[in-house]
């Protein structure tokens, strides 16, 4: 978490200095969730996430360094430069994007649990979207759909209570996110998203029922994001009392206090870690300075397939 | 029709690519139909009439009415492994997958910076002529043409049905193939053994030497309706047909071009910003020199097509219209 | 000490103003603390500091410039021990005060006025010409090559592509082909049609269809011609200066008026002015048939127009004594454009009663040309030169040309040589009369 951390705070800064550009979603105060989930599945599991992707993306053991030189439009990101922040994609963790439309992650995560079911693969497909993913048509047709053929999806819905400016309670007649997954006759449980260890259990439990057989299953995490919806964001629809309110619950803090306290965690050790991170964090960043930009002559490239003809 | 040398034999379009479907399915495990009303129903239009029977529930998948996800989850299928045909009852419904298509099948290998690619074939029929109405009656393959990622195609004859298939299922990249239903009921000679067909090139249907009748999918048996009319008044008009729309075989449409130095293109989609504006732009971009006349395009009529009989005739491309526009520009 | 500057907070952000400071020199800040309010064209912002330290000094005060991201506001200096980071480059303060936004200078220079006017009439695109001028700088020359279309230059015949292509390759002339395409139009059959118009005067027959064997076959012709001419005419050569102050100036207040498509040439004042010249000499100006002159009655003037590929022709302007100088203008530059695209006629290449050559193209003074047989003489034009002249005993520099005249000494001498150039002289200082 203190990794993902550190990183959305220099990826801020970086955007402030223009070394970042476009669309910039920071995860700050949700870590919980993508750690946690990440914990509970396997290497050979499939992740599919949104456009606010960092955390998931390091959560599930990408290269730091190919993150930021992705961020930075370097040809050694993830992405050969050519998504940004909001498509890191990596075929070697199963890591299928960095989506950026809402809610059109979910057929594809549909899709990969057919593929492993049809192949009778034990693998889970876990599809992480926000809670304003569930007024879209897609959301429906997909969670009907995994439910109709028992399909291996976990559906991970990050609840931050806003969809952009958007309460939940403005867009949805019913603002019981799990009621919905009931409704197609799938299990669903709210699960605190500011607890790792919350979230980690849940997660663990429900990928094992789904891994077994037991068809789709639906989290919704509570959580929080403590900074804007993207870089450029005023927030006029959140009062600065809720945002301090959420922080006094920052997981990472939570998480500090108890293992302090079960005497698991001592300063040095957490100095340590900061340390650690600090520098991990800063190779990331001098690795995307060094790098270099694609070539322009390589513009149509990517389009079509050059192997496997 | 057969002769010592060649076997044919005489087949429907639907029985064709019902043929195809089959025989890449018994080839192939990672093969798999899915689709509203293919298994049970026999297929809208009766194209996978037998195949449940045969292969079983797994491997050919009723949907429910969810285009965006039936055709998303084909696209996560085709990233984890399989090899779907995913089959849109119409183009009119590809409406509510289109992002799905554009925004996913299109997309992926790019934005991954070349990491996954996506080897989906969906099936659509398209095209009007039976009084359906207007929010069944659309030809937008046109549409689809215009984005970088994924591939065209239009069989118009028996062979291309029975053998663009295979090719595009062993395709890396999204290939979508436009099934002119009013096709379906056609019938051709398919030569024996067979073989599969590139996806990549125009046919000369027939050779001619005055006007280009340049068309694709269900067009092409009025292009050739009109060259026969054209011989009897002493034009001698080429039939191209182009069988791909992404990408576009320029070369052989410059090439015909520069031997008649006249061009007719025809397309029901409609006119305006339509695939023949594509043509007719490359033509103009990289063989004005040959022209010896305007360009003339016959298409559907600036309106949603409408369902009294004789109006929807009117809204369509005609073989009249066709031979008319020959005749103006050869002169 | 850390440099705080105006931090990029969207995609479609640039500037910004600065409202207010939450912080003043000798403030410790901590990382994450807002110590700056911004104000977008959308909202007002908060910003916040990425560093440990003290507030050294605060460079600029709120205000309502707009100021580019990028720009220095502040300098925070680091607490001991602790690790600033390595900021961005930051632009001059000055040049952010001023409101300039440093952006790198434009690639190609802007093309003149005139320039960019000509550019505008023959359609042309000045971003995609390559400028011959110093520096790289677009000439009027520049735009007018640029503007010849493939095909050269050629009236609105309403004729196919095809036709076009076909007509140029083999020198049919589009505007004499009857049309048989749809609603009036030339096509590939109908020039086929055409016998083929080959402009060949009886010493230069210029037959083939591809413009390096008609290279070729001029060269042949114009060398044989030439030979000729120095075998059989006695050639007489006589020079004068002119002084071209008095016409070039009134050509300048006359061009003043015009439009740039309708400027005249200097070239043209000395054409007019050669063809009236003829008038007063018209020994100079006829045919040497069957060991006999036959004068002209009419002026035809042969113009010698160099062709790219190589070679001269000297097609005639008919009646050039007769023109206006706008009419003598528009006749030089059709002459020029079908010369150059091998369309003349016949009789244009048969007809001339004399011959103009070299019209300061070259770049050289003086010219001593060949009579072109059967004409008996020819007028030779330099380049127009800058010189010193005396002027009511006084120094001046005047542009000035050099006319020389070769003379058929069968035909006049050296006396009715000098009258012409007399003549010629004579009219060039009253050019309102030309």
């Amino acid at each position: 978490m203190l990794r993902i951390r550190r990183f959305e705070e220099r990826c801020a800064q970086l955007y402030q200095a223009e070394k970042i550009r476009g669309f910039l979603h920071l995860y700050i105060g949700e870590e919980a969730v993508a750690v946690g989930v990440m914990e509970a599945l396997r290497p050979d599991d499939a992740v599919v996430a949104t456009y606010r992707e960092h955390g998931h993306a390091l959560a599930r053991g990408m290269d730091p360094k190919l993150v930021m030189a992705e961020m930075y439009g370097k040809v050694e990101g993830c992405s050969r430069g050519r998504g940004g922040s909001m498509h890191l994609f990596d075929a070697s963790t199963r890591f299928y994007g960095g989506n950026a439309i809402v809610g059109g992650g979910l057929p594809l995560a549909v899709g990969l649990a057919l593929a492993d079911r049809l192949e009778d693969r034990k693998r889970v497909t876990a599809v992480f979207f926000g809670e304003g993913a569930v007024a879209e048509g897609e959301f429906h047709e997909s969670m009907n759909l995994a439910a109709l053929w028992h399909l291996p999806v976990l559906f991970c819905c990050e609840n931050n209570l806003y969809a952009m400016g958007t309460a939940l309670a403005r867009s949805e007649s019913q603002t019981r996110v799990t009621l919905k997954a009931a409704s197609y006759e799938m299990s669903a449980w709210e699960v605190d998203g500011m607890d790792v260890v919350a979230v980690e259990e849940a997660a663990r439990r429900a990928a094992e029922s789904v891994r077994s057989g037991g068809g789709p299953h639906f989290l919704e995490f509570r959580t929080y994001r403590f900074r804007a919806h993207s870089m450029f964001d005023p927030e006029l629809y959140r009062s600065k009392e809720e945002v301090e309110k959420w922080k006094e619950r920052d997981p990472i803090d939570l998480l500090d206090q108890r293992l302090t306290a079960d005497g698991i965690l001592t300063g040095e050790e957490r100095a340590a870690m900061e340390d650690e991170v600090a520098e991990e964090v800063e190779a990331a960043v001098a690795f995307a300075e060094a790098g270099t930009w694609e070539p322009v002559e390589e513009l149509t490239r990517f389009v079509y397939s050059e192997v496997g003809r | 029709m057969t002769d010592v040398l060649t076997q044919t034999r005489t087949i429907t379009y639907r029985e064709a690519v019902r043929e195809a479907i089959r025989e890449a399915m018994q080839q192939d495990d990672r093969v798999f139909l899915m689709g509203e009303d293919v298994g049970r129903y026999g297929g809208c239009y009766a194209v996978s009439k037998g195949l449940l029977e045969e292969f079983g529930p797994e491997r050919v998948r009723d949907t429910p009415l969810s285009e965006a996800a039936f055709v998303g989850a084909g696209i996560g299928a085709a990233l984890g492994g399989m090899r779907p045909i995913v089959e849109v009852m119409t183009v009119n419904f590809s409406l509510l997958a289109l992002d799905q298509i554009v925004n996913n099948a299109a997309l992926y290998l790019h934005m991954s910076g070349g990491q996954f690619n996506v080897p989906l074939v969906i099936r659509m029929a398209t095209g009007a002529g039976r009084q359906v109405g207007a929010q069944h009656s659309h030809s937008l393959e046109g549409w689809y043409a215009h984005i970088p990622g994924i591939r065209v195609v239009t069989p118009a004859t028996v062979e291309d049905a029975r053998w663009m298939l295979p090719t595009a299922l062993s395709d890396p990249d999204p290939v979508i193939i436009f099934e002119h239903s009013g096709l379906y009921n056609s019938e051709g000679e398919l030569p024996e053994p067979g073989a599969p067909v590139d996806i990549v090139s125009s046919r000369v249907r027939q050779a001619g030497s005055d006007v280009s009748l340049i068309t694709y999918g269900g067009s092409l048996p009025k292009a050739l309706a009109a060259a026969e009319d054209l011989a009897t008044v002493g034009v001698s008009a080429e039939v191209l047909d182009l069988r791909v729309l992404r990408p576009l075989d320029t070369e052989a449409i410059l090439a015909s071009v520069s031997a008649t130095h006249h061009a007719v293109i025809i397309d029901e989609g409609w006119k305006t910003a339509g695939i023949s504006a594509e043509i007719a732009a490359c033509i103009a971009e990289q063989a004005v020199w040959e022209l010896d006349a305007p360009i003339r395009r016959v298409c559907s009529a600036e309106v949603p097509i409408p369902y009294a009989r004789h109006m929807e005739e009117a809204a369509l491309p005609q073989v009249s219209a066709i031979v008319a526009a020959a005749r103006e520009i050869v002169g | 000490m850390i440099d705080f500057v105006l931090p990029s907070l969207g995609a479609d952000m640039d500037v910004a103003k600065l409202n207010c400071w939450l912080v003043k020199p000798g403030d410790t800040v901590h990382k994450g603390q807002i110590i700056a309010e911004v104000e977008t064209d959308k909202a007002v912002l908060e910003v916040e500091c990425w560093d440990e330290g003290v507030v050294e000094e605060l460079v600029l005060a709120p205000g309502p410039t707009r100021l580019p991201v990028g720009t220095l506001l502040a300098r925070i200096r680091p607490l001991e021990g602790a690790q600033p980071r390595s900021s961005p480059k930051v632009p001059a303060v000055e040049e952010a005060v001023a409101g300039q936004p440093t952006r790198p200078a434009p690639r190609h220079g802007v093309p003149s006025p005139p320039v960019r006017h000509l550019a505008h009439q023959l359609g042309v695109d000045t971003a995609r010409v390559a400028g011959s001028g110093p520096a790289g700088e677009i000439t009027r020359e520049d735009v007018r090559r640029a503007a010849e279309p493939v095909i050269g230059r050629e009236q609105r015949v309403k004729a196919s592509p095809l036709a076009r292509r076909l007509a140029r390759e083999t020198g049919v002339d589009l505007g004499i082909v009857p049309a048989s395409g749809l609603a009036g139009l030339v096509t590939a059959k109908d020039v086929r049609a055409m016998e083929q118009v080959t402009p060949a005067p009886t010493d230069l027959p210029v037959e083939t269809t591809e413009p390096e064997g008609r290279s070729e076959t001029m060269r042949r012709a114009i060398a044989r011609s030439m030979a000729h001419s120095k075998r059989e005419i006695p050639h007489y050569y006589l020079a004068n200066h002119i002084d071209l102050d008095r016409a070039l100036r009134w050509l300048t207040a006359q061009n003043e008026e015009r439009p740039i498509s309708g400027r005249i040439l200097p070239a043209a004042l000395l054409l007019k002015a050669t063809a009236l010249a003829l008038r007063e000499t018209p020994d100079l100006n006829g045919h040497w048939v069957d060991d006999g002159f036959r004068p002209s009655d009419a002026v035809h003037l042969g113009v010698a127009i160099s062709l790219r590929e190589g070679g001269l022709v000297a097609p005639a302007i008919h009646d050039a004594d007769r023109l206006s100088l706008d009419e003598m203008m528009a006749s030089l530059r059709d002459l020029v454009n079908r010369a150059r695209s091998w369309r003349l006629r016949s009789s244009e290449m048969s007809d001339p009663t004399i011959t103009v050559t070299n019209l300061g193209e070259r770049g050289v003074e003086t010219a001593f040309p060949v009579i072109i047989p059967p004409q008996v003489a020819i007028v030779g034009f330099g380049r127009v030169v800058d010189m010193p002249v005396a002027i009511d005993g006084q120094p001046a520099v005047h542009p000035v040309v050099h006319a020389t005249l070769a003379g058929d000494h069968r035909v006049t001498d050296g006396h009715r040589g000098g009258l012409f150039l007399d003549a010629l002289d004579r009219l060039l200082q009253e050019p309102e009369a030309l």
